[in-house]
């Protein structure tokens, strides 16, 4: 049950004239992981990849000018097996045909772009011309010099600063601030510098131009630039087009391309002599001889399909049953088993959903939950969300059980009207007992992964590991049995001298660690205590859960519902309304409100219990690392 | 009238939450932007992550546990 697949590395000779046909067959049968072969020399990609790589590169182009995934066009098509590679170029041929206008449009298109770029800055750069209806020309003089600068202070402040020097303002307003054309005495350049630097901004240069003045010039910079930004909708409008009506033979095609590029890429990491080509890969071993016979039946004689020994470390595959098959996801996220390494999957199934449903604890919020689970699971078939809504099913029917264990519904004691009596009650004198429960909880989750660290390394033949363990699980023993002297001596009674044999337990369980992992596990032993404490979140989140919903369940839709039974039956048209409004805004409150508390439940619940899992759990045990196994119809169809 | 030992236990409790998610938050505060770090350098390493950022949360659930020991043991 825990054990991923075994591998078996095969290794398939064929003749170079046959590789195709074998590529095909092996995508066809699917389940191998094929890696870099390591015999002759370094394999190259099919012929035909040049051609199809250069299709794609062109279909890419095409893709993007029309950007249609952007509007969400990719979404709406679906993929019916792969084409042969004849037909997709013939029809890339024949769209090349009709894509001949688009990449005019799309040149244009760029140039307009471009043109419209240039317009905006030169209309920038006469913008505080654009009032000025002189000609360049009346700016050269021999004795006069001539200055553009923004205004800073006031009109008056200017001339009154420049009165007495010899010198004559044009004011202009072009746009919110105000500009003036300064003619002065060159010879005074220096006194009109300090008026400038007091009264107006830094200067800038006068324009070239090849109207025959500012203004004109901006006139006909403005209209090059409507003209430009109207053509440029107008290409957008016929590329918009074309994407509605091609958009899915660029991406049908673009699709088959690439499958068939994977495909003829894959070459590259065979072997290669004069006149064969050498794959090698992993295959499930109870598969192995049935690929082998399959090549066989195919190729006859002109095959050769080896089952190599290698001291290569194989992918990992997982194997677990379809029902648990969601929970793997959990194990990939920490790290995936490496291989020959026990796959944790069945036993996160099992504990996962009964710490998560401890957390949540509520009738209501895991029928919800289900529900939830159920519709999503529905939806999604594959992917992150099939996998999530998987383990929320058996953590919502979890949930609901230790809501009948805990006799809440939603926050409440009361099932349709009837009174529940809870087993543990999650307040008052039930804290105690929940207390003592999370902790047994913690007990037996850290024994068992202790249990099984013992047994993988036992399997394994790494019988000094196995031993260590054996040595914390009575580490873990004795810390029990001496917490219980002191706390719970009731329980140790029936036991001789609970705290001399805890102590006792403890001491051969310390020498054993010294002599089996060395003086530092020594130093560790306090992160057993940890461990098993940590287990607490279990109470402590719980019980902020239930706080949340009662504190939702004190908004008075009750009384609001009351109130507009009472206006109903007096007829009081203006307390109706009244009762209504308030009652709808309580109802709102109280939904939204086990909503966020729902919602803050699953995520916290999750969160804690995965921790759990991952710190305290898996730290007895499981080491991961391993690399996944990927098939190669699953490579080659591009996930 | 509230007696004194009441409130003393009060503020016990209250350090004793308050101090340990303080530690907390200190804590994952640099190992948050650590494993940020990481995750953007190297893909698959969330798992990792999420481990490293969840350890220190032991702290203030062990604060809970004493804060809530603090109210009803010798609270009496």
């Amino acid at each position: 049950m825990m054990q991923t697949e075994t591998m078996q590395r095969v290794r398939i000779i064929a003749l170079q004239d046959d590789v195709e046909q074998v590529i095909n067959e092996l995508v066809d049968f699917g389940v191998i992981h094929v890696t870099r072969s390591k015999q002759g020399g370094a394999g190259e990609p099919l012929e035909k990849f040049d051609q199809i790589a250069s299709e794609l590169v062109w279909l890419r182009a095409c893709e993007k000018i029309l950007g249609g995934e952007k509007a969400g066009y990719a979404k709406v098509l679906s993929f019916n097996g792969l084409r042969p590679l004849d037909e997709l170029l013939s029809e890339a041929a024949e769209f090349k045909k009709k894509a001949g206008e688009l990449m005019a449009w799309n040149e244009e298109l760029q140039e307009t772009r471009g043109k419209e770029s240039a317009l905006a800055s030169r209309m920038r750069e006469l913008e505080p011309f654009k009032n000025l209806a002189l000609s360049p020309a009346l700016l050269k003089s021999a004795a006069l010099e001539f200055r553009h600068l923004p205004l800073k202070t006031t009109r008056e402040g200017l001339l009154n600063a420049a009165k007495g020097l010899r010198a004559t303002f044009l004011f202009s307003q072009p746009g919110k601030a105000t500009w003036v054309l300064a003619a002065f005495d060159s010879k005074q350049a220096g006194k009109m510098d300090a008026v400038f630097a007091a009264h107006c901004g830094p200067a800038v240069e006068f324009p070239k131009i090849t109207a025959a003045n500012f203004s004109e010039e901006w006139k006909i910079a403005e209209k090059g630039l409507a003209q430009a930004a109207e053509r440029a909708n107008d290409l957008e409008g016929k590329i918009s087009g074309f994407m509605k009506k091609h958009f899915s033979t660029v991406i049908a095609l673009r699709y088959g391309m690439e499958v068939h590029a994977r495909k003829s890429e894959l070459p590259s990491r065979f072997g290669k002599t004069t006149s064969l080509e050498i794959i090698e890969g992993w295959v499930p071993f109870r598969l192995s001889a049935g690929l082998g016979d399959r090549l066989r039946k195919k190729f006859s004689d002109k095959i050769l399909v080896e089952m190599v020994e290698t001291a290569d470390i194989p992918p990992t595959k997982l194997a677990n049953p379809r029902l648990i098959r969601g929970f793997e996801f959990l194990v990939k996220f920490f790290s995936l088993p490496g291989y020959g390494e026990w796959d944790p999957t069945i036993l996160i199934a099992i504990s996962f959903p009964i710490i998560f449903g401890m957390i949540l604890g509520d009738i209501g919020y895991g029928l919800v939950a289900l529900a939830i689970a159920l519709v999503v699971r529905k939806k999604f078939r594959s992917g992150f969300f099939h996998s999530a809504a998987s383990m929320l099913v058996f953590s919502a029917i979890m949930t609901t059980l230790f809501g009948v264990v805990y006799g809440e519904f939603f926050g409440t004691e009361e099932l349709l009207g009837l009174k529940m009596h809870p087993f543990v009650e999650r307040g008052g004198e039930g804290v105690n007992l929940l207390l003592g429960l999370a902790l047994l909880v913690g007990v037996i989750h850290v024994a068992t992964g202790l249990i099984v660290g013992v047994a993988w390394n036992a399997a394994m033949k790494h019988y000094r590991h196995a031993v260590a363990k054996a040595f914390w699980l009575m580490i873990e023993a004795a810390l029990i049995i001496i917490s219980a002297s002191v706390v719970l001596p009731q329980f140790v009674a029936g036991l001789p001298s609970p705290m001399l044999l805890g102590t006792g337990m403890a001491v051969v369980a310390l020498v054993g660690l010294y002599f089996s992992e060395g003086y530092t596990a020594i130093f560790e032993v306090p992160s057993m205590l940890v461990n098993v404490l940590s287990y607490l979140r279990i109470m402590a989140l719980g019980l902020s859960g239930v706080i949340l919903a009662k504190i939702v369940n004190q908004i008075p839709v009750g009384a609001a519902f009351a109130g507009l039974v009472a206006a109903a039956g007096r007829a009081d048209a203006v307390g109706i309304v009244g009762s209504l409004l308030s009652f709808a805004i309580f109802a709102v409150i109280l939904v939204g409100g086990h909503a966020g508390a729902l919602a803050l439940g699953l995520f916290e619940s999750s969160i804690q219990a995965l921790r759990l899992h991952y710190v305290e759990f898996f730290s007895k045990f499981y080491h991961g690392g391993g690399f996944p196994f990927v098939p190669l119809n699953e490579e080659i169809r591009g996930g | 009238m509230v007696d004194i030992g009441i409130g003393l236990l009060g503020i016990g409790a209250g350090l004793a939450i308050g101090v340990s998610a303080l530690g907390t938050g200190m804590a994952q505060s640099s190992i948050g932007a650590a494993g940020m770090g990481l995750m953007a350098e190297k893909e698959g390493k969330e798992g990792q992550v999420l481990l490293f950022l969840a350890i220190p949360e032991t702290m203030v659930i062990l604060g809970f546990v004493v804060a809530y020991l603090i109210l009803t043991t010798f609270k009496g």
